[in-house]
């Protein structure tokens, strides 16, 4: 089931994200602001999630598993990432295609 | 002499009528349909005892996630104010993703008022088919009037047009009141005909479908309950890591963590249960159909499968029930 997948990679990616969050003690005010900032591309993938699971899903659409094995990549990459909190700005940059990614599933299932 | 030979014959036709009765309750096809009817009965009462499931969901969701915010918040600057509790609901938006690029803000009080009205509905499809399981029971002995789920399906109707936001459940409620309808219609045409393959032939495409949509329904809530444990990890971990090093303090985050995984664990356990209970009476709604069509419905082979799927749900369903009573037990 690739609406399964897809969210089972977006569940994955929410929780490397949060531990990030957890894990990193920013020291000014710069680094929290980028800590902000994940926190909102955080809300972003709940978003995702919200929509993933409420939308209509075609499971047959041409191109779907392609780009569902794209999206299972970014989260290994996302894990991959290096987890001080000079490493922020590099996962708000992967969130970010990742949310590209995640639309142009939904777009394709769903059209 | 004349006296005798009548109640001899009173005690023949009576004795005849008993055989008949007794070969009545002993068809086959009865027997089925009338296990089949209390297999969806009790699935159908078990399943209303949890109305209301997905916006509860949706609350846990929007709580768990204010939860991981407020105990993050520490991390960020002091300008960043925390929207607290009460106003959480209302004004705290989560982005949504748009096809252009941009993103859409939700918030979550509106979001999960969207998903109490579909679970409505969905309450009005299961009473729908727990009327066509007692129609069934009772075809035998007495009329239905059909007018009970003639009034459901109007009820229906009514909510399915105040959904605005399209979601996967909401879509799936909307689809509903279609088919109770129609089901509505089979059984006031057929009931007067008592006869039960009928009854069953007719309604069969739309109790179907209305069981397609309430098992889909199920599977959507499993993809938001996988969401919700998620989230209630995250909140573990982001309370865990504020910890003191109280040993007290520990044991009661232990005592809470612990509580509040195995109550969800055990909402998931049960709606994979029904998930599977769902699936059996679909395939036994549809061996029951095929049996009825047959020129000897009381000779059919699929009338084996009507009556095992029956026996594994109401022995399902019976579990499920006593694990729920011994979840709530301290409450009686």
């Amino acid at each position: 089931m690739m609406r399964e997948e897809v969210l089972q990679n977006l569940f994955a990616e929410r929780d490397a994200i949060s531990d990030m969050i957890i894990d990193i003690e920013p020291q000014n005010d710069d680094q929290r602001k980028q800590l902000q900032t994940l926190m909102q591309r955080r809300d972003r993938i709940t978003g995702a999630i919200n929509e993933v699971i409420s939308a209509a899903f075609n499971e047959a659409a041409a191109g779907l598993a392609g780009l569902v094995s794209d999206l299972e990549k970014q989260t290994g990459a996302l894990k991959q990432l290096g987890k001080t909190i000079d490493d922020v700005a590099g996962w708000i940059a992967l969130v970010d295609e990742i949310i590209k990614l995640v639309v142009s599933i939904l777009t394709l299932a769903g059209g | 002499m004349k006296t005798t030979k009548a109640v001899l014959a009173h005690v023949l036709i009576f004795m005849t009528l008993s055989v008949l009765a007794g070969c009545a309750s002993q068809s086959p096809y009865l027997k089925a349909s009338g296990d089949f009817a209390t297999a969806v009965d009790n699935s159908m009462s078990t399943l209303r005892g949890m109305k209301d499931l997905n916006s509860q969901l949706c609350q846990q969701r929007a709580r768990l996630d204010y939860l991981f915010h407020r105990l993050e918040q520490r991390k960020l600057p002091e300008s960043d104010k925390p929207v607290y509790w009460a106003a959480y609901a209302t004004k705290f938006d989560y982005q949504v993703p748009q096809s252009d690029g941009t993103f859409k803000n939700q918030n979550w009080k509106t979001h999960c008022t969207q998903i109490h009205t579909a679970d409505a509905i969905v309450d009005k499809a299961l009473v729908g088919l727990s009327a066509y399981a007692s129609a069934l029971k009772k075809i035998s002995t007495e009329d239905f009037s059909g007018a009970d789920v003639q009034s459901l399906a109007n009820d229906a109707n009514t909510l399915a047009g105040e959904i605005i936001a399209p979601s996967r459940a909401t879509d799936i409620a909307k689809t509903l009141p279609n088919p109770l309808g129609q089901l509505a219609g089979a059984l006031l045409k057929n009931y007067a005909g008592h006869k039960i393959a009928e009854v069953v032939g007719t309604a069969d495409p739309d109790v179907t479908k209305i069981l397609d949509g309430v098992g889909n329904y199920i599977d959507a809530l499993l993809s938001e309950e996988k969401d919700a444990a998620g989230q209630m990890s995250e909140v573990l971990n982001a309370a865990d890591e504020g910890l003191p090093r109280n040993s007290m303090e520990i044991l009661q985050f232990f005592n809470l963590s612990s509580r509040w995984t195995d109550d969800l664990q055990a909402k998931m356990d049960a709606q994979q249960t029904l998930a599977a209970v769902l699936k059996k009476l679909q395939a036994a709604e549809a061996a029951l159909a095929t049996a009825g069509k047959q020129e000897k419905p009381d000779a059919a082979a699929e009338l084996k499968t009507v009556l095992g799927n029956a026996s594994v749900v109401i022995g399902d369903i019976e579990a499920l029930n006593k694990a729920i009573q011994g979840k709530g037990g301290s409450n009686k």
